[in-house]
């Protein structure tokens, strides 16, 4: 029994369809395009990932140029210079407006670019790609999720002010309640969404045969 | 979906490029679900300079073709890398 079966023959641990590569693709394009949630995540990590790449260039250049002690901040201001360039921006808006590849690509370049065997790379960048995506997915759900708790929060505190303003010792007492389980059932979608999310990974695991 | 309406700075930059009406409609489909961020960015760079939109429109249309190939990100990336090394030698000169 692979580790995806062990988890998935537990009966508290939500059962994941199996993954059909094409449909996921298309639906989790889909769904970053339209989900603002979604989006939002999956920007801020096109974001990072174009950081990176643009830091391997200059990391690169440094290698080339040599140490030179007399200017040592060099990196930094190259960074700065090169990061607010019309290219850099121009590279950071079409990698956040399009779809999900680019997010593997830029954080993986160094190791695509040093003489990977295709083979490997391939099978490096679709377990990078998914896992970057499945990421994207958990970070956007928690996201989602803690908005919703706040929300909830924020309303019985209000409620709970207003009682308490009225010194209604029921009504306090009712809104307490609610916080108590509102905490209990927040605590429990975190437990389930981090144990989908896991799950899903070691589903990947088991697909690719990578550890990661 | 949660498509909003588009800036009217984006509308008018769109409408002053040379770009034809489907290239127009693809900015506007991604950038109606993008981020604040990205309209912003979407304006600071092309508003006074409309002339580039072409370069760029090229860049996401193999952006989104892409899709999940690494061969052809590969391709996207190399060439990338060597625009910004182009950035960086341009300044030392």
């Amino acid at each position: 029994m692979n580790p995806f079966e062990q988890v998935q023959a537990d009966p508290e641990v939500p059962k994941i369809p199996p993954d059909t590569e094409g449909e996921r693709e298309a639906g989790l394009e889909e769904a970053i395009r339209t989900q603002p949630e979604l989006r939002k995540a999956y920007e801020e990590r096109a974001e990072e990932a174009t950081d990176a790449f643009i830091d391997e260039v200059v990391v690169d250049a440094e290698k080339e140029r040599g140490p030179d002690g007399s200017e040592n901040d060099w990196p930094e201001k190259i960074k700065k210079f090169l990061k607010s360039s019309r290219a850099a921006r121009m590279m950071m808006l079409t990698a956040a407006l399009s779809g999900t590849g680019c997010v593997a690509t830029y954080s993986g370049y160094s190791s695509f670019s040093s003489g990977m065997a295709p083979q490997e790379s391939q099978a490096f960048f679709k377990t990078q790609n998914g896992i970057e995506k499945l990421n994207i997915q958990f970070r956007a759900d928690k996201a989602i999720l803690e908005a919703r708790f706040h929300g909830e929060l924020e309303k019985l505190l209000v409620e709970r002010r207003a009682f308490e303003g009225q010194k209604n010792r029921v009504g306090v007492d009712r809104i307490n309640r609610q916080l108590a389980d509102l905490d209990v059932r927040f605590k429990k979608s975190k437990i389930d969404l981090e144990t989908r999310h896991k799950t899903l990974l070691i589903q990947r695991e088991a697909a690719t045969g990578q550890r990661f | 979906m949660d498509a909003k309406p588009l800036d009217n700075r984006i509308e008018e930059t769109l409408s002053r490029s040379s770009l034809n009406a489907q290239d127009q409609s693809l900015w506007r489909d991604r950038l109606s679900v993008a981020s604040e961020k990205y309209l912003n960015l979407f304006i600071d760079l092309f508003s006074k300079a409309p002339e580039l939109l072409p370069q760029a429109t090229q860049t996401l249309k193999d952006k989104v073709a892409a899709g999940d190939s690494l061969e052809k990100w590969m391709a996207i990336a190399k060439r990338e890398y060597q625009e910004l090394r182009d950035v960086l030698q341009s300044n030392k000169e």
